[in-house]
């Protein structure tokens, strides 16, 4: 699996942003609920 | 998941190249949290951009099958949008390439019915079934299509 170099992988924290977005760059949204504990 | 899972070279660049990726504390998004109806962490959610849902995944998966799940989900969001073309590359690489995790007798059932689809070939279905029972013949999915063994 890890042969390529790491991306950072740049979280949003807000849907409506992740909406907005997602229709600018027609990609669709995936979410992780999570908690930190 | 950030200690093994989102580290991995492949999954991140899979995540950054093909989502919007968002994380939400559940701690802090309790609205969400409920409309959503999501009960336990971590819950992964493919959705389009209109925020409707397609697949929803729950626990925590290994890089392999994390990427898969990717993979599935992808396809799911292509056959939603009817891009059938797009979604069977997606699944095709998901039954090939992870065929050894849980994932890929998924990803073979969702593939015959984007070629199905595509096709407009009800043999289509019925050869991507079979080859399902054949490769993957103890999965949960192989029992979803076991009404096509001998069609």
């Amino acid at each position: 699996m890890a042969t390529m170099q790491p991306t950072a992988l740049l979280w949003l924290h807000s849907l409506d942003e992740a909406k907005r977005q997602a229709r600018d760059l027609d990609r669709p949204i995936f979410v992780d609920f999570f908690s930190p504990t | 998941m950030d200690a093994v899972t989102y580290p991995d070279a492949e999954v991140s660049r899979f995540l950054t190249d093909h989502f919007v990726p968002v994380r939400l504390d559940i701690h802090r998004h309790e609205e969400e949290v409920r409309r959503h109806g999501v009960i336990w962490t971590p819950t992964f959610c493919y959705w389009d951009g209109e925020g409707i849902e397609y697949r929803r995944s729950i626990g925590y998966l290994p890089p392999a099958e994390f990427r898969a799940d990717l993979g599935i989900g992808l396809g799911m969001l292509a056959l939603a949008r009817r891009d059938y073309d797009g979604a069977a590359a997606h699944l095709r690489e998901v039954a090939s390439r992870f065929a050894p995790t849980w994932l890929g007798p998924e990803a073979q059932y969702w593939l015959a019915v984007a070629e199905y689809r595509s096709r407009g070939d009800a043999q289509a279905l019925l050869a991507g079934w079979q080859e399902l029972l054949r490769r993957w013949p103890d999965s949960r999915w192989a029992r979803s299509v076991e009404f096509v063994r001998g069609a």
